[in-house]
């Protein structure tokens, strides 16, 4: 592997940033794939694992304190759930694979129980602003998903990435991972399930809170 | 026909107020009428208003908005495809009953009858036959080119067989790309309803409907590489002769025919890209989630996570990003252009006097010390009388105070409160000289 490969960097600075490398980026997927093992070898230097996901995109899984970390947003994580859904139903085959962010509000509106959203979008907003913080909140996730290459956002569609499959990891365990595949899924997909409840963007620039 | 001659036939049409208002049920009737015609069999060119009626009763099934009024309507329909000039009497009798009058298609009616009946089947030609077919017209126009030798010969062998050519191209074209357009939004619509059965027989039909699509876009791809390419070459050609006899018209005619191949080859590329898109995406969704998750269960228990607030979330790198030096790396960012000056605005413009207080009150300090004494009333007052306000005066006090204590002896004694003017007062300090 040439760290002098214009790939090299555009990869690292992508994997650093917590992104996600897929067949959509063919040359930077096609350099991941050929360099695999020198790269995985390159990251543990920075203590850090870096996973090639059955479904075959890239990621960056720190490990230590040398490259820091952060977890995602109630909103995110329930936004990422929701479009791995609608990435799983027949229809979106029908737009080439696109959704169109003002039906996937209007059918998250339609879908999920009121409660839940202000729950997890707007925990601490008075209930005459809750629907413009909801709203709010949908689209900085969603900024925050296309950051970080789980979707792509383009004339006011979303695209689902092929990363947006980490979102379904517990579902793969019917939501209720035994103690074995807890462990496996803390370590090996980098699932944090010590969540404590005031993970919010609440106060938070971006929607996800940093550590380190 | 002369400019001249248009323009007062263009003038007539205005006075006269011709126009063609026909209703969708009218051009319906037209072509059930133009059918008839041709299948009859019998070389009659008319028909009896009493079969025209029994032709519109067919629409009525077809769209039966008020099932009583039919006869009414039929009379209306007839009564404006006359005004149009699309129907005409055929009979010069004057006394017959209504039932028997005959009526036959004028050349305008029978022209938007065919063109509807052309429209509506399609024949399945394949796009890269029509262009193949249109090459070959060129090149016959082409052999006619090098034949002609002057301005007439080109005008009667090239030039109007060429527009013709054109025209029957464009048409055979657009239904072509009508139909491709209409098979693949069936398809689209269509490939959900197999995906969600999940059975192998509806993954196959799936998979089969996805090859035909293959099959249409390597049609596509040969059109827009091969076809395209020997009709420019073809059209090239003809243009090189024409240059050498100056021939007129022949640049714009060839002008028009490339214009038009190249919307050709962009609508092909365009679909290629849509038809390879909706092939890819299919194919993802058959490999990722129809064979993965045949029984839902993922599908499922989605469900039921998204209907709760997650209790769990991911973890992700987040390093800084790194400090980019412009210059370092070679990149030098165009300085923005200055805006332009509000001229809707005049500025507003405070002079403030230069804060001189305190060299001033130095100099007069200095001044007073070498004289034998210094007052601090008198220096405060000597300063109010020249134009100083008092907070200005109060905020340099301390500094005086500090000044005056290092500069000589203070005297004790003269502590009393004097005025400085504008009814302000001061407690004294005296200094004298060390």
């Amino acid at each position: 592997m040439n760290v002098y490969d214009p790939n090299f960097a555009r990869t690292d600075v992508l994997l650093r940033r917590g992104g996600h490398i897929g067949r959509g980026e063919l040359v930077l997927y096609e350099f991941c794939t050929q360099h695999y093992d020198e790269l995985k070898d390159f990251y543990a230097r920075f203590e850090c694992q870096m996973v090639q996901h059955p479904d075959g995109f890239f990621y960056l899984l720190p490990r230590g304190n040398l490259i820091a970390t952060r977890r995602l947003s109630k909103p995110c994580v329930h936004l990422g759930l929701f479009i791995a859904l609608k990435a799983r139903d027949p229809e979106i085959t029908k737009s080439s694979g696109r959704i169109p962010v003002a039906q996937l509000l209007q059918s998250i509106e339609t879908t999920i129980p009121r409660e839940v959203l202000q729950k997890t979008y707007a925990p601490k907003q008075r209930e005459a602003a809750t629907d413009a913080k909801i709203t709010e909140e949908i689209q900085r996730a969603l900024r925050v998903l296309a950051e970080l290459g789980f979707i792509v956002l383009e004339h006011d569609t979303v695209r689902p990435l092929e990363a947006i499959a980490r979102f379904a990891e517990l579902a793969r365990h019917d939501n209720a991972p035994d103690a074995g595949a807890r462990i496996l899924l803390e370590t090996e997909r980098g699932i944090v399930f010590d969540v404590s409840e005031d993970i919010t963007s609440e106060g938070e620039e971006d929607g996800e809170q940093i550590q380190n | 026909m002369r400019p001249g001659g248009a323009l007062a036939l263009a003038q007539t049409i205005i006075d006269a107020g011709v126009a063609i208002e026909l209703r969708p049920r009218d051009i319906a009737l037209l072509v059930l009428i133009r059918q008839r015609i041709q299948t009859r069999g019998d070389g009659a060119i008319s028909l009896t208003e009493g079969e025209i009626r029994g032709l519109a009763r067919r629409i009525d099934e077809l769209d039966i908005s008020d099932p009583a009024g039919g006869e009414k309507r039929v009379t209306e329909s007839l009564t404006r495809m006359m005004r149009a000039e699309c129907l005409t009497r055929a009979d010069m009798r004057r006394l017959t009953l209504a039932e028997d009058t005959e009526l036959q298609l004028t050349s305008l009616g029978e022209d938007i009858a065919d063109w509807h009946l052309e429209h509506g089947q399609f024949s399945g030609e394949p796009l890269t036959a029509i262009l193949r077919a249109f090459t070959r017209q060129l090149a016959g126009l082409a052999e006619e080119a090098e034949q002609a030798s002057s301005q007439e010969a080109w005008e009667d062998c090239v030039l109007s067989p060429m527009k013709h050519v054109l025209k029957d191209m464009l048409v055979s074209i657009q239904r072509h790309q009508k139909e491709l357009d209409r098979q693949h939004e069936e398809l689209r619509s269509f490939i959900p309803a197999l995906l969600s059965e999940s059975s192998e027989a509806s993954i196959d039909l799936c998979e089969q409907k996805l090859a035909a699509v293959v099959i249409t876009i390597r049609d596509l791809h040969e059109v827009t590489l091969t076809s395209t390419t020997a009709a420019s070459t073809l059209l090239a050609r003809i243009e090189s002769m024409g240059e050498s006899g100056s021939i007129t018209g022949l640049f714009q005619n060839c002008g028009e025919i490339e214009r038009r191949l190249q919307s050709i080859s962009q609508w092909t590329n365009q679909r290629l890209s849509d038809w390879g898109e909706h092939h890819r995406v299919v194919h993802d969704f058959l490999r990722d989630v129809v064979r993965i998750d045949r029984s839902r269960r993922l599908t499922e228990a989605l469900k039921h996570a998204v209907a709760e607030s997650p209790a769990w979330t991911l973890s992700v790198a987040d390093a800084p990003y790194f400090v980019r030096l412009p210059i370092a790396l070679g990149e030098v960012r165009p300085l923005a252009a200055p805006r332009r000056k509000r001229e809707d605005h005049s500025r507003e413009v405070t002079v403030v006097a230069l804060d001189d207080l305190r060299e001033r009150l130095d100099a007069l300090l200095t001044e007073a010390i070498q004289s034998g004494e210094a007052r601090m009333s008198a220096l405060l007052a000597s300063m109010v009388s020249g134009g100083a306000t008092f907070p200005t005066l109060a905020a340099k006090a301390p500094w005086l105070v500090a000044q005056m204590a290092s500069a000589g002896r203070v005297d004790q004694r003269a502590r009393n409160w004097v005025s400085i003017g504008a009814g302000a007062e001061v407690e004294e300090l005296r200094i004298t000289p060390k």
